[in-house]
């Protein structure tokens, strides 16, 4: 059976023996969800749903990768490299439940195409690309605060920083990958699947087509621990950047800058972009303009610096007590799964309630 | 190379549905109308459409769409070319048979208003006409203007024209859809219409190749984007193909 739910389709999914129901979202544009539109994101490898656990609050993300994905069989292994990383903040996602055959027969035997999909947290908040998209809907972003900029920047430093200590490179940084929380101060780095542990042999598919952030110089063979750092400073400035107006204007709806614009001289954009960083900081500015001028990717500023740079800002700020206690990064405990709390919601035996879509 | 250009919110593609609603759409196949088939595969590709235009919440502008419903004459079914979101806010269209098949005027209509929007797509994908017929012309031949719309283009490539054709056209029977290679001479075809459809459609990308394959598909470059559909499933792959241009 082919997998194409409708919105509010549920569908029971085995999870080592135990069976779960979840139910699929619509999509959030009333528009789409008035002709039955699931809230579904199809990439050129996978398609990631929006579901629940049937009669719960518990959102999950069911990324099933497209039919004839030739990295299929890496999933796995990838959901093990990424198991790593789940108590890192800022990488939830990395939290996952692979699909096997194993793990999940009854279901791959209904529907083939989930063999190898993986159930993982949705992440709440406002998908960066959205910010670039419109930002007069994404209401709450179009709004921030110079103050709330520097947090959500330091919060994305943090975790970049993270990766980068421990010589991880996330391989593709770009807005469609970065959830932006206001409410909570929170940064969730996602689309782990290309993350590449520098040194080591791993299978899996590195994907480094970042229209508009990855480095002029860089080559198909280079993905080393700099790869991260040039869309990294793009990012980091553009989050920093986003309570001024003008650089909100002049952003490109898929990207800030076009990818022929990238590392031209006497740009206006960068300028603009330049100009809103150094209100926080020049030493800010200084690190992007080392990222814009820099010849390949290990020439640009490490993210460290850019975490250092800003822990001193703010530091120097009248929030300083704030900064010491809540917007540290903090190990935190993973909140139970579905697929391991021993009563989950919407449990149920098979057979019972429940449409198949 | 051409046909890589892909479809973002900068660079939207622009596809042009010729939707053949003469009367004989009525009859019934594989459990349905033709038409009913149609309808339902028209709202599959929308979703499919939408789902590659959404990374959060926000549905990105990245496809315009121009849709001819024709019978004795062309009718602009949204009149006008509109973004996905523009469509479906209009409603899905339900389309309804009619009378005559004049080919004809609905690929002159593509024609024109492709040479209207031509100068504004330099730098976006080469656009896409997407034509589906159950049945053989009445009125003028045509190929000459299919012909000449297959002559025009952009920076990215000539304007691609699929055909989808509802209708037993195939010299053999498909056995599995989602590995069949496609359609690579006019042997493979019985009828003389579906081998005029042949010469009518575009050999197929290698860039459209690889998003269809992604769809499940195993359609090779270079077969013609002509699918003669006996089944819901074949008009269901038709369609993908018509959204098949890339996306970043």
């Amino acid at each position: 059976m082919r997998f194409n739910p409708k919105a509010d389709a549920t569908i029971a999914l085995s999870l080592m023996g135990t069976e779960v129901t979840f139910s699929v979202d619509p999509h959030p544009d009333p528009k789409y969800r008035a002709v039955k539109f699931p809230h579904a994101m199809t990439g050129d490898r996978s398609t990631i749903w929006h579901m629940h656990v049937y009669q719960s609050d518990d959102e999950y993300a069911l990324k099933v990768p497209n039919a004839k994905y030739p990295g299929r069989s890496d999933v796995q292994e990838i959901c093990t490299r990424l198991d790593l990383l789940k108590l890192v903040e800022g990488l939830e996602s990395s939290d996952r439940f692979c699909l096997t055959r194993e793990a999940a027969a009854p279901t791959i035997e209904l529907y083939a195409e989930l063999e190898y999909a993986v159930l993982m947290p949705w992440i709440r908040g406002t998908s960066w690309f959205d910010a670039h998209q419109d930002h007069e809907r994404t209401r709450s972003l179009g709004s921030l605060s110079r103050w709330q900029c520097l947090q959500l920047g330091h919060r994305l430093a943090c975790v970049l920083s993270e990766l980068e200590s421990r010589r991880i490179v996330h391989c593709g940084l770009c807005p469609e990958n970065l959830i932006v929380d206001t409410e909570s101060v929170r940064v969730e780095v996602v689309g782990l699947d290309d993350i590449h542990y520098c040194g080591a042999t791993q299978n899996g598919r590195t994907r480094t087509k970042l229209p508009g952030y990855a480095h002029p110089a860089y080559s198909e063979s280079q993905v080393d621990g700099a790869f991260d750092r040039f869309p990294g400073a793009l990012l980091l400035a553009e989050i920093l950047a986003w309570f001024d107006e003008k650089v909100r204007g002049q952003c490109g709806a898929e990207s800030y800058f076009e990818p022929d614009e990238l590392q031209v001289e006497g740009l206006g954009k960068f300028h603009a972009l330049e100009d809103a960083v150094s209100q926080h900081h020049p030493d800010l500015a200084r690190l992007l303009g080392g990222a814009w001028k820099s010849a390949a990717p290990d020439s640009c500023p490490s993210i460290q610096q850019w975490r250092e740079t800003l822990e001193r800002v703010m530091l120097t700020k009248i929030e300083y007590a704030w900064l010491r206690g809540a917007s540290r990064p903090a190990r935190r405990n993973p909140r139970p799964r579905c697929w391991n709390s021993e009563q989950p919601q919407g449990h149920r035996k098979a057979g019972a309630n429940g449409e198949k879509p | 190379m051409p046909y890589t250009v892909a479809a973002t919110t900068r660079t939207p593609a622009l596809i042009v549905y010729l939707i053949d609603i003469s009367g004989s759409m009525s009859e019934k196949f594989d459990g349905a109308t033709r038409i009913d088939h149609v309808n339902e595969a028209i709202g599959n590709i929308l979703q499919r459409m939408v789902q590659r235009s959404t990374k959060g919440e926000i549905v990105a502008p990245r496809y315009r769409l121009g849709m001819f419903a024709y019978s004795d004459a062309p009718v602009d079914i949204l009149g006008k070319i509109a973004t996905i979101s523009e469509v479906v806010q209009k409603g899905r269209p339900k389309l309804s048979p009619s009378n005559a098949t004049n080919t004809h005027d609905a690929f002159v209509a593509a024609r024109d208003l492709l040479k209207r929007e031509l100068p504004n797509l330099q730098g976006k994908p080469a656009p896409m006409v997407c034509h589906l017929t159950d049945g053989e012309y009445t009125g003028a031949d045509p190929q000459p203007i299919a012909e000449e719309i297959m002559r025009l283009g952009n920076d990215d490539g000539q304007v691609l024209i699929e055909n989808i054709y509802v209708g037993s056209g195939f010299a053999k029977p498909i056995k599995k859809i989602d590995a069949w290679p496609g359609i690579r001479s006019e042997d493979d075809l019985k009828d003389n219409y579906a081998k005029k459809l042949y010469r009518m459609s575009s050999p197929l990308p290698e860039s459209y190749a690889e998003v269809v394959e992604q769809e499940g598909y195993s359609l090779q470059t270079g077969s013609r984007m002509l699918i003669p559909c006996n089944s819901r499933e074949l008009i269901e792959l038709a369609f993908a193909m018509s959204g098949a241009t890339p996306t970043a």
